[in-house]
């Protein structure tokens, strides 16, 4: 039999993932359990029994080479990998002695995160910036041309 | 005290548990539960922060990667690694022993 699937809309910026965590926990207690992503934003989920999970979100661009470890640990550690999203690893675990799991277990650990996520935030900021400024000088060249064209006219 | 090794102290308490694991060959798990084991409980490592720590110690060179078990990486300390360990040890030393000693008056 197969499972009935639910795709919800719902956006959240970049700095919201505990926000993001926090619904998809009470997403799974409704009994609607995160399964993949289509388009940013869009979120699907298999409907079965409600269950107590952690979910967890982590700022991670991975080399190829690193991608076994890296899972590996997580999966020895009980969690289930559910996607990838523009650099996002989502998370979850089942919640069974009350106790929350955390992927993070320390404070400079969390701050390593944050900061990985503020320097792409940072370079995507700064090619805004220069496109922005190319396109203006363009504009700019563009209207004196305009200017003397009509100046000899 | 070398400089060049001093600079790496003070190790964060997860690093410090870590790179004691670490005395011996062992893989990502096998330290997540020596860990647990070491502090009785009392320091968990999760997996993001021992893949972060991991890198941070292998581009330092405070551990290396001496093979791999399926596909697990299997690390142990450097002898650059083992020097860090042993000041920031002696450092714990003398912080317990002047503890001790104050213990009394509180």
């Amino acid at each position: 039999m197969k499972n009935k699937t639910v795709t919800k809309f719902k956006w959240f910026w970049a700095w919201n993932d505990a926000v993001e965590e926090f619904w998809l926990e009470e997403m799974s207690k409704k009994g609607y359990h995160l399964s993949s992503f289509g388009v940013p934003g869009f979120y699907e989920f298999v409907v079965s029994n409600p269950k107590r999970y952690a979910y967890r979100l982590d700022y991670q661009i991975l080399y190829k080479k690193d991608k076994n470890e890296y899972f590996q640990l997580f999966k020895d550690a009980g969690w289930e990998h559910i996607g990838e999203m523009s650099g996002w690893q989502y998370f979850r675990k089942e919640v069974i002695t009350g106790e929350t799991p955390e992927i993070y277990t320390d404070t400079e650990s969390k701050v390593a995160k944050y900061k990985r996520l503020l320097t792409f935030l940072g370079i995507l900021y700064c090619t805004n910036v220069v496109l922005f400024v190319t396109r203006i000088s363009n504009d700019i060249s563009a209207g004196k041309s305009c200017l003397k064209l009509l100046a000899r006219a | 005290m070398n400089q060049s090794e001093a600079k790496y102290l003070p190790l964060t308490e997860a690093t410090y548990y870590i790179m004691l694991a670490l005395a011996e060959p062992l893989h990502g798990y096998g330290v997540m539960q020596k860990v647990d084991r070491m502090s009785q409980g009392s320091v968990k490592v999760g997996p993001g922060t021992l893949y972060g720590v991991f890198n941070t110690l292998e581009k330092s060179e405070l551990i290396f990667k001496v093979g791999e078990d399926d596909r697990r990486k299997i690390y142990q300390l450097t002898e650059k690694g083992k020097k860090v360990l042993l000041l920031q040890i002696n450092r714990i030393e003398h912080m317990a022993a002047i503890g001790s000693e104050v213990k009394i008056i509180l």
